[in-house]
């Protein structure tokens, strides 16, 4: 009897791996981002909304994704929204922070959106993929607020 | 597509049909030849799911459309086509704007003075 997930050798499931490795961390840096631009809870309901969709739908959700990504992007432009710790920041830091948030953001959709790809050797079932993906990328999240709260704390002790 | 094509297609499907032809077997016929441009992708907007495709290639294409599209759906269609082109080339310009606007800040390039926000404030006041 041969088992489905043999067919992948031993380079697939190290690339898995580092694959959802990046992705946390992405995700991590993404979480610490949005604390630091102490984001509305509308905003982080959009966007644990906007992972949901990607983990359970995959690279269709994309375009949508981007659309939530790009608006927020104008939104923070807009209203020349700071980092928190960043008060009278010169414009190279500005805009800087604003499109490393940016490339985070994108990062983290593309790789959530392909993340099923990424779970071939696993072989497993849809709802296991989508428990696995929204599991990792909100712990993710959730570790980059707790990480940048830890940090904002120890910084003002 | 020429008359070629058609008698290709059509003793193909015929062989097809009897069992005397696999379809791993078969040629490309005119509506399977590679394209110069071949994008297919779907967008899922949660209430309801899109596809997009567009291709390019040499018009090989028969002229006489089965199904004439007229009258309401016609104009339906030219609606939604219209649409779809402004929505996608909003965000499209929306990204190569922001993303211009934010690469000169960074490198420090100021070509007026202040924030555009400033800018903005008084007109959003009027």
């Amino acid at each position: 009897m041969v088992f489905p997930h043999k067919q992948y050798g031993t380079h697939a499931w190290i690339g898995s791996g580092i694959y959802f490795l990046l992705l946390w961390l992405i995700a991590c840096g993404l979480g610490m981002g949005l604390t630091a631009y102490n984001v509305s809870p509308l905003i982080w309901l959009g966007t644990l909304g906007v992972t949901l969709h990607l983990a359970w739908v995959g690279s269709a959700a994309i375009a949508p994704a981007m659309v939530w990504l790009l608006a927020l992007m104008w939104i923070a432009t807009m209203t020349h929204a700071l980092p928190q710790p960043m008060h009278n920041v010169i414009a190279q830091v500005w805009a800087a922070s604003l499109l490393d948030l940016w490339v985070r953001g994108g990062l983290v959709i593309l790789m959530l959106a392909f993340a099923r790809w990424a779970l071939r050797p696993l072989s497993l079932r849809p709802a296991a993929i989508f428990a696995f993906t929204v599991s990792l990328s909100w712990s993710a999240l959730g570790t980059g607020v707790c990480i940048y709260r830890l940090m904002s704390v120890t910084h003002q002790v | 597509m020429d008359q070629a094509d058609r008698n290709n297609d059509f003793n193909q499907n015929d062989a097809l049909a009897k069992g005397e032809l696999r379809w791993s077997e078969r040629s490309p016929s005119s509506q399977q030849r590679p394209k110069l441009i071949d994008i297919r992708f779907g967008v899922d907007l949660v209430v309801t799911r899109f596809y997009v495709v567009l291709m390019v290639g040499k018009d090989r294409r028969d002229q006489n459309r089965t199904h004439a599209v007229k009258g309401w759906t016609k104009l339906g269609n030219t609606l939604a086509a219209v649409l779809l082109l402004l929505g996608a080339n909003l965000a499209i310009s929306g990204f190569i704007v922001l993303s211009l606007y934010l690469l000169k800040s960074m490198l420090g390039i100021n070509l007026m003075p202040g924030h555009f926000s400033e800018y903005l404030k008084p007109l959003l006041q009027q």
